[in-house]
């Protein structure tokens, strides 16, 4: 079998495996959490014992935890996430609805974490001096500010006193929506492209010092040569690690971005179902996302192939 | 005289700690190969760096070094790019981290000829697997598709040797080549190199600890101490009548076949670095012969018949020196 195929039918599996556990964690989780809905559904009532076991029968509460587990997990299987209690609706269209919104953002973040992260480690490990201690004091400061901090700030300064960038929503249409989003994505990518031009600055530094790059140098290679193709092509090891896992937690990152700058994303959904415990629509998020961070960690498995010869497939 | 393939005259290299080689005189002609012995620290692979500009930014390089009539610590730019490329080719002790894990020894072996002499890939990629043949390395087509890590070390040298060759320099540098290896690849790796070097032509400097291997394979041996040269002769000569305590008390602690010996003889106490010898000798602290001039001045190296000794007894010593370990056992 083409070693390929293989490893990546291998991964495939272990992904199935990981899904299903994480399913599970996830929703009985959720049973053990604190509070329950129908305190929630009945509000500051206190409900009749037969309303409430209405209640309790229309929501399947009563039911042993697996059969509830089962009857969730085949509903996912065939599309179906539930009805929201809060909002009554489908949980598949509230979260769908929002999806493009946060997409957007975490993939603006992204492309701005592996360029300027990648850029400054490289300038940092490449210019020894000022330049790199001035990059790695920014890093720092970048990498200790909280997303919040660092987004209420560009707010101040870029929306309110500048006016370039509008202050919330997430805008309509490519341009705009890249408008919009320009300073949640730079409050959200802040500290990854920090702590990814600290990895890349370390691993350049290193590769530096190997002996392999003496011999590129005294076979007559041009320095730019040495640099591209036998530097900065091994460091990409741990920069393809980090820059995966970096980006596979922006998704959860996303949830305070999205808050401060009231954009309707799935993060701010989460915060609003968690606050209003409506279990289901939790349940699918927190699901959904566990599953992107898987999903992104199988790419990385995969680029990590191609740049590494000595994983064996 | 003057048109030696190497000539190095008064060589120093400084660190900020202290020098490191200090004043390093010898000559290399074509075709010819020079051992050069020593302990660890002794300075014989930053001499070799020096002839190929490879030493650390932090050291200082003084004195005059000629290579195939290239001033090389003047060198800069794409003037030693090239020198690097097609006049000299180091050979380096460890292949397994002097080759990129992560590029395909076709990659490795086939860049600069395509990258710095623009050739076409598959002239390069021809000529490459005639010299991956050449150096005993059977099924090269296959062995461009592999990876460093899926070869042994002792192929891996091999492929070392091909990339050297494949340039076709004037000089060969070997840094302890065999050291990382085992035992048989040692002598096979040391075979194919004398042997390619002969059949080619090429100057060697073969950098080991190994006196007798240095004699086996060079044509002329020097023996380097704390940073200095102190004998370089003819390699059959040196092997016969050494001419420096140091060089003898090599020769002394090689363990014999015929003899069974519970201690062998060493040199006593350790070696030092240029900057740590005193005035004098450096050797002297350590010497069974030395004296108290010995201590005081440095002894100027002495040159008689294409011999050079660098001691003050040289000449009383001469032919008196012990070359095996049953010399000294016998004595005492």
């Amino acid at each position: 079998m083409n070693p390929w195929l293989k490893f990546v039918s291998k991964r495939l599996a272990g992904l199935v495996v990981v899904f299903f556990a994480a399913s599970f964690l996830v929703f009985s989780l959720l049973y053990l959490a604190p509070g329950s809905p129908i305190s929630f559904l009945l509000g500051n009532r206190s409900g009749t014992p037969e309303q409430i076991a209405a209640i309790r029968a229309q929501y399947h509460l009563d039911d042993p935890f697996l059969t509830r587990y089962a009857a969730w997990l085949g509903g996912i299987l065939h599309g179906d996430l539930g009805q929201s209690i809060v909002y009554r609706q489908d949980v598949a269209a509230l979260i769908g609805a929002r999806i493009p919104t946060t997409a957007a953002l975490v993939g603006y973040a992204s492309v701005i974490i592996l360029i300027v992260g990648v850029a400054i480690g490289l300038l940092a490990a490449l210019r020894p001096g000022w330049v790199d201690a001035t990059l790695r004091g920014g890093m720092t400061v970048a990498l200790s500010t909280p997303p919040f901090v660092v987004g209420v700030l560009l707010i101040l300064v870029f929306a309110l006193s500048l006016g370039w960038f509008p202050v919330f929503g997430a805008g309509r249409g490519f341009a705009d929506t890249v408008w919009h989003l320009t300073l949640p994505a730079l409050a959200l990518a802040g500290g990854g492209a920090a702590f990814l031009g600290r990895i890349t600055r370390a691993a350049t530094r290193g590769e530096l010092a190997r002996d392999h790059v003496e011999t590129a140098r005294a076979r007559g290679l041009g320095e730019s040569r040495v640099i591209t193709r036998h530097v900065v092509r091994n460091a990409l090891i741990p920069v393809v690690t980090v820059a995966g896992l970096t980006v596979a937690s922006l998704v959860a990152g996303a949830v305070v971005v999205e808050s401060v700058f009231a954009v309707d994303g799935l993060g701010s959904l989460l915060v609003r179902a968690i606050l209003q415990r409506d279990f289901v629509v939790v349940q699918a998020l927190v699901l959904l996302l566990v599953v992107t961070f898987i999903v992104i960690n199988t790419i990385v498995d995969v680029i990590y192939l191609l740049v590494d010869p000595r994983i064996k497939a | 005289m003057n048109d030696h393939l190497v000539d190095v005259k008064g060589l120093c290299i400084d660190a900020p700690v202290g020098r490191l080689v200090d004043d390093v005189s010898f000559h290399i002609d074509s075709g010819e190969a020079l051992g050069v012995v020593g302990e660890s620290g002794s300075g014989k692979s930053l001499t070799a760096r020096a002839l190929i500009a490879l030493t650390a930014d932090g050291l200082r390089v003084s004195g005059s070094v000629r290579v195939a009539g290239h001033d090389v610590p003047g060198l800069r730019g794409r003037a030693l790019r090239q020198f690097r490329g097609r006049s000299v080719g180091m050979i380096f002790q460890d292949p397994r981290a002097h080759i990129n894990p992560v590029r395909s020894i076709g990659d490795f072996l086939v860049e600069p000829l395509v990258l710095e002499r623009r050739q076409r890939p598959d002239a390069a990629r021809r000529r490459v697997l005639a010299i991956l043949d050449e150096v005993g390395v059977s099924d090269g087509a296959r062995r461009l598709r592999q990876y460093p890590h899926e070869l042994s070390g002792g192929l891996l040298q091999r492929v070392m040797i091909a990339s050297v060759l494949a340039a076709e320099p004037a000089l060969i540098l070997a840094d302890e080549p065999t050291t990382a290896l085992d035992v048989t690849s040692q002598a096979d790796v040391m075979a194919i190199l004398t042997e390619q070097r002969r059949e080619r032509g090429l100057a060697l400097l073969f950098i080991t600890h190994d006196l007798e291997l240095a004699a086996a394979t060079c044509d002329r041996t020097a023996v380097m101490y704390a940073g200095r040269l102190v004998e370089t002769a003819d390699s059959t000569g040196l092997q016969e009548r050494p001419g420096h305590p140091y060089t003898s008390g090599l020769m002394v602690s090689r363990p014999s076949i015929d003899l069974r010996a519970t201690r062998l003889p060493v040199v006593p106490g350790r070696p030092v670095a240029a900057f740590e010898a005193g005035p004098g000798c450096a050797f002297a602290p350590r010497c069974p012969h030395a004296q108290t001039a010995c201590e005081r001045e440095r002894p100027e190296a002495r040159e008689s018949g294409g011999t050079m000794v660098a001691c003050h007894r040289a000449a009383e010593l001469a032919g008196s020196l012990p070359t095996t370990i049953e010399e000294v056992s016998v004595h005492g």
